[in-house]
């Protein structure tokens, strides 16, 4: 199309030509830093007594974590993990606060935590468990199955998953990962930036013409329909990728600088032991973070097509605002199967790791597809309608005298 | 050459802004006569296309109103419209200039030329938010001059001018004039008086005269004023 690439530069320079779009994207940039290096700050206490900084306690659970690297969680593990955490006196829970844990327990206390979170037990019961690599990887299996029937999943969803644990190798090796697990845990709060500096950024991208009234020489010019709503288009998705792709080299830049690159090839079951399928920690962030690039795809289509429906920046932005917060706060029980999963799918609920790596499956053609599978389609196919929707809605648009 | 306005109509819900309009016009001024809310500025975006009427066609060389053809030959200035503050005045012209789908090429000699011609030249690389509303009123000249339409429409152009620029620009309309279709409201009787070969007049979205206002002839500011006063219609 003749003139496409002057009008998008054109269009680029308008969006960025507004003050609170740098605004908006440095301060997201700084809460950004803040999400990754959140837990470096600060001091760590116990019953109100000062223990040390979490950066002083990081440094140390680093170190040891790293010792423990490369190790097969198996029985000598376990034994050794129990063995230190034995020395710590009956405390009634309160462990943490005694000279002996952090003396022999503390350098096992990943170990520990895995085996918490693997069988589903709380602090106290992990503590008045007896070390057992069969029990301990049979424990996740009921954990996995109990999962599964409380998410109301059907029998063939389940072999589905039986299958893909059958696939994984255990004793699972133990790694240090935190930067990567860094990445996992901010990718809810980097995902809420994205779409809150999306809907701040491009609900204007159509509004303003009406407001400046300049839509009246838009529309009169040869290019100004099918040609420039491309070039609007082509504008607000580029800078919707482009705010997912910054804000995530800047997370991943600061997060593997900080905690270390370490442990891009361990077991996703150890920082999620809930799922089943055989991937690495690495590859898992890699997965979410594209799916947060094709959420923000389908964010700016959306907030630039809900923009020219309402014809209204503030409205658009209300609405987006609503939708994310209200999402905060409804859950739909799994018993509503269907409702619960399309809830969702939602971006500003999916982009979360139990919802990303969630065990409901779609049925596709005989098969199942995987929420990673799935979502990237569903996301990038509504964009696709969403933007034809929009530009015969574009295409209709009058200059009515105001 | 030939513009052909075939019983143009737009209605609102309760209003008939323009009410069955038929015009052939061709090479020449035209000045459109009317007082507020006479459906002047609806009969003009009508013709360019930017609101659609209730009923009737437009139709510039048998090309419709609403064909990519027919806005390539268009220019026009709005009545009332904004700019992007945060372009400079160049930058502005280069944007119009792909929109009206001019090559590179053509915008870099283009432009230059019509600053050049709105006695703007040595401001094109300020910021528009600058901009006097006299200097945004010739830059918005520029614009709708940039494709070298042979349509021109022309929503109170001289607005906000002062008298020397507002003489200039008569002059360069009576110029435009020559080789293509212009069309211009105003309020300023004397404006339409020294450089329309043809008086439109516009009273409650209908037309109610139209012809040759030849020099020496009778005051138009009084035949226009006394158009207004008489209670029939349908004078044309």
């Amino acid at each position: 199309m003749k003139n496409l690439k002057t009008l998008y530069q054109f269009e680029m320079k308008k969006i960025f030509g507004r003050k609170i779009v740098w605004i908006t994207v440095v301060i997201m940039l700084l809460l950004t830093a803040s999400t990754v290096c959140s837990q470096l700050l600060g001091t760590y206490y116990i019953d109100e007594k000062k223990i040390d900084s979490n950066y002083a306690i990081f440094q140390r659970s680093r170190t040891y974590e790293k010792t423990l690297s490369g190790r097969p969680i198996d029985q000598r593990l376990l034994e050794e993990t129990w063995d230190a955490y034995g020395k710590i006196p009956d405390t009634s829970g309160h462990y943490a606060g005694t000279k002996e844990y952090w003396t022999y327990a503390f350098p096992y206390s990943a170990i520990f935590v895995f085996v918490t979170n693997t069988c589903d037990m709380d602090a106290a019961e992990t503590l008045n468990w007896k070390p057992d690599e069969t029990e301990l990887y049979a424990g996740r299996q009921d954990m996995l199955e109990n999962l599964w029937n409380s998410a109301y999943l059907t029998e063939g969803e389940k072999e589905y998953w039986r299958q893909q644990e059958m696939s994984m190798e255990t004793p699972f090796m133990y790694a240090y990962k935190e930067g990567w697990w860094m990445l996992l845990d901010g990718l809810y709060t980097i995902g809420i930036m994205t779409l809150l500096t999306i809907a701040i950024c491009l609900s204007s991208v159509f509004p303003v013409e009406r407001a400046r009234k300049t839509d009246q020489l838009i529309f009169c010019s040869r290019y100004g329909k099918r040609t420039l709503y491309l070039a609007k288009i082509l504008a607000g998705i580029s800078f919707a990728a482009g705010t997912a792709l910054l804000y995530t080299a800047a997370a991943m830049v600061l997060a593997l600088a900080v905690y270390g690159c370490d442990g891009f090839g361990a077991a996703f079951q150890l920082i999620y032991p809930d799922y089943s399928g055989s991937i690495s920690v690495g590859q898992a962030v890699l997965i979410s973070y594209g799916l947060l690039l094709a959420a923000a795809v389908l964010a700016g289509a959306f907030v630039m097509v809900l923009s020219e429906i309402l014809r209204n920046a503030v409205g658009t932005l209300a609405v987006i605002s609503g939708v994310i917060i209200l999402s905060m706060f409804v859950d739909i029980p799994y018993h509503f199967r269907v409702l619960a999963q399309i809830w969702d799918y939602l971006p500003s609920m999916f982009l979360s790791l139990w919802n990303i790596f969630d065990c409901r499956l779609v049925p596709f053609a005989g098969t199942y597809l995987t929420n990673t599978q799935f979502v990237p389609v569903l996301y990038l196919g509504m964009a696709g309608v969403l933007l034809a929707g929009g530009s015969k809605l574009y295409q209709r648009h009058q200059a009515e005298i105001r | 050459m030939e513009l052909s306005i075939d019983r143009v109509s737009k209605q609102y819900r309760n209003k008939i802004a323009v009410d069955r309009v038929s015009l052939r016009l061709q090479k020449g001024v035209y000045g459109l006569l009317g007082a507020n809310g006479a459906g002047k500025t609806t009969l003009m975006r009508m013709i360019c296309g930017i609101l659609k009427p209730t009923g009737g066609t437009i139709a510039f060389n048998h090309m419709d109103v609403s064909t990519e053809e027919y806005r390539a030959v268009l220019g026009y200035l709005p009545q009332d419209f904004g700019y992007y503050p945060e372009f400079k005045g160049e930058d502005f012209l280069f944007y119009m200039a792909a929109l009206k789908g001019l090559t590179k090429q053509q915008a870099r000699q283009k432009v230059p030329e019509l600053l050049k011609l709105v006695s703007l030249e040595d401001n094109g690389k300020r910021k528009i938010k600058t901009y006097s509303g006299g200097m945004k009123q010739r830059l918005g000249i520029a614009q709708a001059l940039l494709n070298d339409p042979k349509l021109l429409v022309l929503d109170e152009p001289t607005a906000g001018l002062d008298p020397k620029e507002r003489v200039r620009f008569r002059n360069l309309i009576g110029e435009l004039g020559k080789s293509r279709i212009v069309l211009l409201s105003t309020h300023i009787v004397s404006d339409i008086e020294h450089i329309a070969d043809t008086v439109l007049m516009m009273k409650d979205g209908q037309m109610i005269w139209q012809g040759k206002w030849e020099d020496g002839a009778e005051d138009l500011e009084d035949f226009y004023l006394r158009q207004f006063e008489e209670k029939g219609r349908g004078i044309i």
